[in-house]
């Protein structure tokens, strides 16, 4: 579904390397949960695979599409949700879905059905016609989110989601994901919930200092390191 | 009063950016351009400012010395005109900085009392409002000064007043916008407040305007013939606002009768500050929190009747294309921007038409309606409507006003082509409507006909498609993303004003086109088939520049 091939990206004239020489690959099917500490390059390497930022090198293909070469193609097949919700807040929450549905074009019968479904599931009917500047974060996260799957993307990229979610939207997103990959598509999500981790994904990603430094699931993490939680991986791992 | 102090020293470096300065001086120094540009920009307002009122400072007081009136007038009406601004304009600062900034919440929660709070903001509007204040009074002050032979007392005493001019009106302003915060809930009533002050705004410039104009079509005479220019001026203005005349006898009166009024002056000032303090102590943080709460307004549709009305199809360049006009209509400050010029520019024209004599208005339409000045009137009436098309920032923003939602332009599976084309089609559909209010003009006006109205809006709209795409480049080309407040994406983002700088020389060169071709005395026909062919061969490379930067910095804009 994803694949990421020796993809690296500095900043400021290469004096800062968020993401060195990064592979990984995504499979059909799985939750894959990308970990490490606060500017690891957790979210430098999603905006790569989204396109919001250029690879210096490398390159990320997903459903076989390179991201740069045959960037609308590989977009039609990604849901992205960003770490902060930052949308026209000068739409309802209905006009801006029904604006992503129509740049993802998605027919009306679709559209419809989903829609409802998604602000039904996370209890958005009332406020879908007020403006998306009166909602609270976590209302703006669910619209994000509703906005991300209106056009039904295989590939999921989800940086931070569940911040700001209450439990039950939380509870439900976690579903929607597992529900999602059992369809054969995929999820790719960043967090710094190490319980979800360990509970939710099928595969696991440690990035620290741009560098890819585990991978694998939860079992073969811990056989490695020796550890009994996946928080203590994740320290001894971060903190070498 | 040492919390007090710290506070300002704050505000004071965010509100004029000093920190990013230093940041950029220290650290980007790449981009140290940008803030030697905006302050450069500002030198030249002010400068202009400064030599604007000088001239008038000069003159009115030469006026006055040989009429044998009394020169302190020229005091007066500099301390009103500023002290009235002030509290006019007072009022929309104060607002923006105490109710709209969004940093109020996070000073609410500091362990700092109220009063530290809003001193150290009034003081920053109050050094703010120099900017304004002081080109305004300095030179009535100076040259008044020189021109009296005034020792050093008076220039104490100058120095002291033109510090303290910002402080009554301000304060004035702050009790009338705590007054009004008991019976509206601002915060809630934002978006409507800024587009009544900005229509306001107008409408007194454009009665200032109008009464100028009356003033120097007949009028002008009668001001001088007053005689009594004083006790007119203290009558009518200086009544309904005492401290300027205080701060005038002040700084004119000799002996004792001076001392008095500059006291009185400094006195009322000092005490209606501490007063501001004291009342903000108990209700400000009121205010500020009621404006915070929700309201329990009513849901203005269902669900169900709203998912039928708004869930419809419609393709991604008519989503964007209306996406754009949603965002822009419901943003105030966009919105006045963007339509504004619209508006000034027709009614501007038709009062400097009304300002004249019913005589002349008469002669000016007999004189354009022969037939030998046809082609002058239809040169005229084209340039007219390529200028009102181009008075707006809706193009050269159009990327800038996006600001943090810009990672959905890049996420969504459209062409940067086509996305551009939603903006150009947006900035052109609103040019096209100062297009056909000049056009209305003109055919009400001169009664051109049908068949040369169309041909004058089919070459201006060539003209103003143009317009667009070269502001479109600009803005592409360097767009400001990183805005918190929608005042920082069209109010100081340089590619505005680099906007109209390169439309201004658009126009140029087809004015001097067109005006070569009059010169040479060819006929109507033939000058605009030339005016269409420079169009086309303006706007071609245009278009393929404007596709070919999109493509580029849609993948290139990191964010």
């Amino acid at each position: 579904m994803l694949i990421i091939k020796d993809v690296s990206k500095s900043y400021n004239k290469g004096a800062v390397k968020a993401v060195d020489g990064l592979n990984l690959h995504v499979r059909n099917g799985e939750i894959f949960g990308f970990l490490g500490p606060n500017g690891a390059g957790k979210t430098t390497t999603i905006k790569m695979i989204v396109g919001l930022l250029n690879q210096d090198s490398g390159s990320i293909t997903i459903k076989g599409f390179d991201n740069r070469k045959q960037s609308l193609e590989a977009k039609k097949r990604i849901g992205y949700v960003p770490d902060n919700p930052d949308i026209y807040d000068k739409l309802t929450g209905l006009e801006y879905l029904n604006f992503m549905a129509d740049v993802y074009e998605v027919p009306l019968k679709e559209r419809r059905e989903r829609i409802d479904y998604y602000l039904d599931i996370f209890d958005l009917k009332k406020a879908a016609t007020d403006i998306i500047k009166s909602y609270s974060h976590g209302m703006k996260q669910k619209i994000v989110l509703t906005g991300a799957l209106v056009h039904d993307p295989e590939l999921w990229i989800l940086d931070e989601p569940l911040v700001g979610l209450d439990p039950k939207s939380a509870h439900i997103l976690k579903d929607l994901m597992r529900k999602h990959c059992d369809k054969g598509n995929s999820v790719f999500f960043s967090t710094h919930v190490l319980e979800v981790a360990e509970r939710l994904c099928d595969r696991i990603g440690i990035i620290n200092r741009g560098k890819l430094i585990a991978i694998g699931t939860v079992d073969e993490l811990k056989k490695g390191e020796n550890a009994e939680t996946l928080e203590n991986i994740f320290l001894e791992l971060t903190e070498k | 009063m040492k919390m007090l102090l710290r506070l300002i020293r704050t505000e004071l470096r965010v509100a004029f950016g000093i920190s990013v300065i230093k940041y950029r001086f220290t650290k980007e120094r790449k981009k140290l351009w940008e803030p030697i540009l905006t302050l450069l920009g500002a030198l030249i307002g002010i400068g202009s400012m400064m030599i604007l009122f000088s001239i008038f400072a000069i003159s009115s007081f030469y006026i006055f010395k040989k009429s044998g009136q009394p020169v302190e007038t020229l005091l007066a009406v500099s301390f009103l005109a500023s002290q009235f601004f002030l509290l006019f304009f007072g009022i929309f600062h104060i607002l923006s900085a105490f109710y709209f900034s969004k940093d109020m919440d996070f000073l609410i929660s500091l362990p700092v009392k109220p009063y530290q709070v809003m001193g150290s903001k009034f003081v920053t509007i109050i050094v703010n409002e120099y900017i304004m204040s002081i080109p305004m009074v300095l030179p009535s002050v100076v040259v008044y000064g020189i021109g009296m032979g005034e020792g050093i007392m008076y220039w104490l005493k100058a120095l002291i007043s033109i510090l303290l001019v910002p402080v009554i009106p301000l304060a004035i302003s702050f009790l009338i916008v705590i007054v009004l915060m008991r019976f509206v809930n601002i915060k809630k009533s934002k978006d409507l407040i800024v587009v009544v002050a900005s229509f306001l705004s107008m409408a007194i410039g454009i009665g200032v305007n109008f009464y100028v104009q009356k003033m120097m079509n007949g009028g002008m005479e009668d001001y001088y013939d007053m005689g009594q220019i004083q006790d007119w001026v203290i009558k009518n203005v200086g009544s309904k606002f005492p401290p300027s005349i205080w701060v005038t006898y002040g700084l004119s009166k000799p002996g004792m009768e001076g001392w008095g009024y500059f006291l009185l002056f400094v006195l009322i000032s000092v005490l209606l500050f501490t007063f501001l303090l004291w009342v903000g102590n108990r209700v400000f943080y009121k205010g500020i929190l009621s404006g915070n709460e929700r309201s329990g307004k009513k849901r203005l549709a269902s669900f169900e009747t709203a998912s039928d009305k708004y869930i419809k199809v419609s393709s991604p360049l008519t989503a964007l294309f209306w996406k754009e006009w949603k965002l822009l209509l419901r943003t105030p400050v966009f919105m006045i921007n963007g339509l504004s010029g619209m508006i000034i520019m027709p009614v501007m024209t038709l009062i400097s038409i009304l300002g004249q004599s019913q005589e002349s208005i008469g002669n000016f339409i007999k004189v354009a309606r022969e037939p030998r000045n046809d082609i002058y009137v239809s040169l005229v009436g084209f340039g007219l409507m390529v200028l009102a098309a181009s008075l707006n920032m809706v193009s050269s923003t159009a990327v800038s006003r996006e600001g943090y939602t810009f990672w959905i332009s890049k996420m969504i599976p459209v062409s940067p082509r086509k996305q551009i084309i939603s903006k150009l089609l947006h900035g052109m559909a609103i040019s096209t409507m100062g297009i056909l209010v000049i056009g209305a003009f003109v055919v009400g006006l001169i009664g051109v006909s049908v068949l040369k109205l169309l041909v004058l809006i089919f070459l201006s709209s060539l003209a103003s498609m143009t317009i667009a795409i070269l502001d479109l480049i600009i803005d592409i080309f360097r767009p400001k993303l990183d805005w918190t407040n929608p005042h920082e994406a069209v109010k100081t983002n340089l590619n505005g004003l680099f906007g109209i700088i390169v439309s201004m020389g658009y126009m140029f060169f087809m004015t001097v086109f067109a005006s070569a071709m009059v010169l040479f005395r060819m006929p109507q026909t033939v000058i605009f088939l030339g005016i269409f062919i420079f169009e086309v061969v303006v706007l071609l490379p245009c278009i393929i520049v404007l596709f070919k930067v999109a493509e580029n910095r849609y993948k290139n804009i990191e964010i």
